[in-house]
């Protein structure tokens, strides 16, 4: 980034939102270089905006000088999105953070992008409503994140992902100017859906600002169900088994066997015997919830099952999903030497593949000599391989490479995507094409009309000619 | 040797720290947080930047991060670490650095010269079965801890003497990165305490987490001590506690007492003896407790943010409409005194209990 532009830009921001709001010392920028991922991109500026209105202040600036915008929420983020690649301005939303409306009679509520997740489900809930997608980052990550990724978690298979909640969204273009799109209608055949082009953009079109989003009432009564097997494949079908019955759990889950060994030996929680797992949860009224519970058990009965722990009672759920929960910890403290690294982490194969997918990722990790523990969201299809690796050997970092090349084949193969929930940030920047084909062109020219100076995100999607491995962290500082 | 990189390396970045982090709820920056604090840790390591990580201080070591890290680190510790290669590279706050002169000079941080007035059969014993430790702050700041203190044990007629020593624990050294070269001094401590006797009663969650954790750990040093709460909780079942009037309470749990030693109950069971006291609970209350602003070394050298943490717990505090809160630390007293124009009475829990006792 040219300084003398820099410079310029870091003024005229100044002079509009005033000194406290705009930081441009090492320290800072180089704690703004980070999200969750194994990325790092250094920005020049830091601005904290508190409104549409600075935000767009901003934007103008950096438009009339051609220096790159990233929008960031809580950087719970693990592609890279929020790490400022090519330099420029990291515009922090976080002091955004307000709920301006909260409407039972209509169901939705309207929030800035800075709100927690688990905050806004805290508030809600109050009113005996939520908002259910449910990301694992939920504690910690930002609905605007949510938004810009569409996010989802474990409760996605009856709930779907944060785009089925997006009524309305109020944006600043990159030209600064701001527009609002979507309606509080629950629905519309009003020309092109343009909150959906938003949603999941990742900061590339421009900066969201409001949200309005749906949310649903809490369901009264919940079950929990752990449910061992054999191997993948008896789970697999036991799932895909479930799921033809008509019955849609709140969430199902699956553990291969390098997951169950991790969590039984760090957190010492222990499973029922078995190479596979599945945690399925139902919720609904307390009628539906047995019926429901009953036919799956007997499914799983009829399918191999090992042995069945099932619970209504709320203590003792939290206690069984305890052991879901300490996955991603004991995956942290596995071995000494490795730490997990998010390599094509988050694919999405139609459900009855998934245990060819973990048998065909599981014998990728053999061929590379890697760890690779696989679990995820069977009941969507969503998988996540988790590569552990020694991220100080370069070495290891080709063979992951390998490893994660192949993965995107097994997505591409079984007709799948790169991307089930986490977005492509700068980790799948590269694998986008063999997604989308052709019509990644179409994609480029939206951003193209969108955003002509190219300032928002750049390099995210469509024009990174890097590689998976090109700004790693680690290569950096000792993090 | 623990080696720090190892550590820091296996921090997920998740920012699962950031959302208990009171200090960054105050600033909004990174920086200020205990993800942007590992991070700095990191530079701090390498030598890096060193010059520019002024933020590291902006930590009052509360660990509200630690329960909910992703990965078990010991972020307090981390940052601690990183605050000792800062002070060797004299990177420094100025009013640390006065504190620490201080403890190396006259044995306190508040470089107080005289040594506490008491009876003196109170400190000339040679030895007894408890050797009662008041801490610095409780003997120098808010010394009606000590003397109240003082007044249980004499009521309970228990052999007991009080350490009166110009000595302190070293406890604003760890905190603040400045232990280097106490160890001797510890030692020494260590060794005098235990001529006076077996066991040791301290007033203070700083030293008494000083002493049992830091000093085991550190120093492979060994120590019998018990904070005066756990110690009164036992000794004083079956004794009959009355307030004159009544009062209603709420006990708010110091960080290095609670998250740092896990000590929560024994406080409160305490409490609950003492008739025509009722005990309300804040919405964040043991490891989920607010910190009071004071600790590491932040009031010292950033008191404005000292002030604003400590308001934002008793504006919680006056949410349970409690007339009282009432610690078991003299850091905290202090704080809630400062601030008491915001409408509270502050008490210590040797205070409550002393009145008690007719």
């Amino acid at each position: 980034m040219e300084k003398e532009l820099v410079e310029r830009a870091y003024e005229e921001i100044k002079k509009v939102l005033g000194d406290k709001k705009v930081r441009k010392d090492p320290v800072e920028l180089y704690c703004y270089s980070f999200d969750a991922s194994i990325y790092k991109g250094n920005p020049d500026i830091v601005v904290r905006t508190s409104s549409a209105y600075e935000v767009s202040e901003v934007v103008k600036i950096a438009n009339k000088y051609k220096i790159p915008v990233v929008p960031r929420g809580a950087g719970t983020g693990l592609t890279g999105g929020a790490c400022a690649l090519y330099g420029g301005i990291v515009l922090d939303l976080m002091a955004m953070n307000r709920i301006k409306e909260i409407n039972i009679d209509n169901q939705y509520v309207v929030v800035e992008p800075g709100i927690i997740y688990d905050d806004l489900n805290l508030e809600l809930a109050s009113y005996g409503f939520f908002f259910p997608p449910a990301p694992g980052s939920g504690s910690a990550c930002s609905v605007g994140g949510m938004v810009a990724n569409n996010a989802s978690g474990m409760r996605a298979v009856k709930y779907g992902t944060t785009r089925n909640y997006v009524l309305k969204l109020e944006v600043v273009m990159p030209d600064g100017n701001i527009i609002t799109t979507g309606s509080l209608s629950s629905k519309s055949s009003a020309g092109y859906s343009l909150k959906d082009l938003f949603v999941g953009s990742e900061g590339t079109l421009g900066v969201i600002t409001e949200i309005t989003l749906r949310i649903k009432p809490l369901p009264k009564h919940s079950s929990a169900l752990i449910v061992s097997f054999n191997n993948v494949r008896e789970a697999g079908k036991a799932a895909s088994e479930i799921l033809k019955t008509g019955i849609v759990p709140a969430g199902m889950e699956i553990l291969s066997e390098v997951c169950i060994e991790a969590v039984k030996r760090v957190k010492k929680i222990e499973f029922p015997e078995g190479k596979a797992i599945l945690f399925i949860e139902t919720d609904g009224d307390d009628v539906c919830v047995k019926n429901d519970t009953e036919k799956i058990i007997k499914v799983c009965k009829e399918n191999n099952a090992l042995f069945i722990q099932h619970s209504e009672d709320k203590a003792e759920i939290k206690r069984m999903m305890a052991g879901r929960k300490a996955l991603s910890p004991s995956l942290f403290n596995y071995d000494p030497r490795l730490n997990p690294v998010f390599l094509a982490e988050d694919i999405g194969v139609p459900i009855s593949s998934i245990p060819d997918a973990i048998e065909e990722i599981e014998k990728i990790a053999s061929e590379e000599g890697l760890v690779i523990a696989v679990f995820g969201h069977i009941g969507d299809g969503n998988l996540h391989p988790r590569m552990l690796i020694d991220v100080r050997d370069e070495e290891t970092w080709k063979r992951a490479d390998r490893a994660a090349r192949e993965i995107y084949k097994i997505a591409k193969k079984y007709g799948g995507t790169i991307a089930g929930e986490h977005g492509v940030g700068i980790t799948r920047a590269q694998f986008l094409k063999l997604e989308h084909g052709e019509s990644l062109e179409i994609m480029r020219k939206i951003k193209r009309a969108l955003d002509p100076n190219n300032i928002m995100n750049p390099g995210l999607l469509f024009d990174y000619k890097e590689t998976q491995l090109d700004h790693l962290r680690y290569r950096e500082t000792v993090l | 040797m623990i080696d720090y990189r190892d550590r820091i390396i296996k921090c997920a970045l998740c920012g699962e720290c950031n959302t208990q982090c009171i200090v960054l709820r105050e600033i909004g920056w990174l920086s200020s947080g205990p993800k942007g604090k590992i991070l700095m840790s990191g530079l701090a390591l390498e030598g890096k930047l060193e010059k520019d990580l002024d933020n590291l201080y902006l930590c009052t070591t509360c660990a509200k991060c630690e329960p909910v890290c992703n990965v078990g680190l010991e972020i307090v510790d981390i940052i601690e670490h990183a605050r000792r290669k800062l002070v060797e590279a004299g990177i420094t706050k100025l009013p640390h650095e006065k504190m620490a002169n201080n403890i190396f000079n006259y044995g306190n941080p508040y470089g107080e010269k005289e040594k506490i007035r008491l009876d003196s059969k109170l400190v000339e014993k040679e030895s007894a079965e408890y050797v009662f430790f008041p801490g610095c702050t409780a003997k120098y700041r808010v010394n009606e801890i000590m003397l109240s203190s003082i007044d249980i044990f004499n009521k309970i007629g228990l052999d007991y003497v009080v350490f009166d020593e110009n000595y302190c624990c070293g406890s604003p050294l760890f905190r603040t990165g400045f232990a280097g070269g106490f160890e001797e001094r510890a030692g020494l401590l260590v060794e005098k305490l235990n001529k006076k006797g077996d066991k040791v009663i301290t007033a203070c969650p700083g030293c008494y987490r000083t002493m049992k954790n830091d000093y085991s750990k550190k120093y492979d040093l060994e120590l019998d001590i018990q904070h005066i709460s756990v110690f009164l909780n036992e000794k004083l079942d079956g004794i009959d506690l009355s307030l004159e009037k009544n009062m209603t309470a709420t006990y708010h749990d110091p960080c290095h007492l609670g998250r740092h030693m896990n000590v929560y109950e024994e406080p409160r069971s305490l409490l609950k003896k003492v008739k025509n006291l009722e005990l309300v609970e804040m919405t964040n209350n043991r490891e989920n407790a607010l910190c009071c602003g004071s600790g590491g070394g932040v009031r010292a050298a950033f008191d404005e943010l000292a002030y604003q943490i400590g308001k934002k717990r008793l504006e919680e505090a006056k949410e349970t409409n409690a007339e009282s809160i009432i610690s078991s630390c003299p850091f905290c007293k202090l704080m809630f005194d400062t601030l008491k124009e915001n409408g509270l009475n502050a008490y210590d829990v040797t205070e409550v209990i002393a009145k008690s006792m007719r």
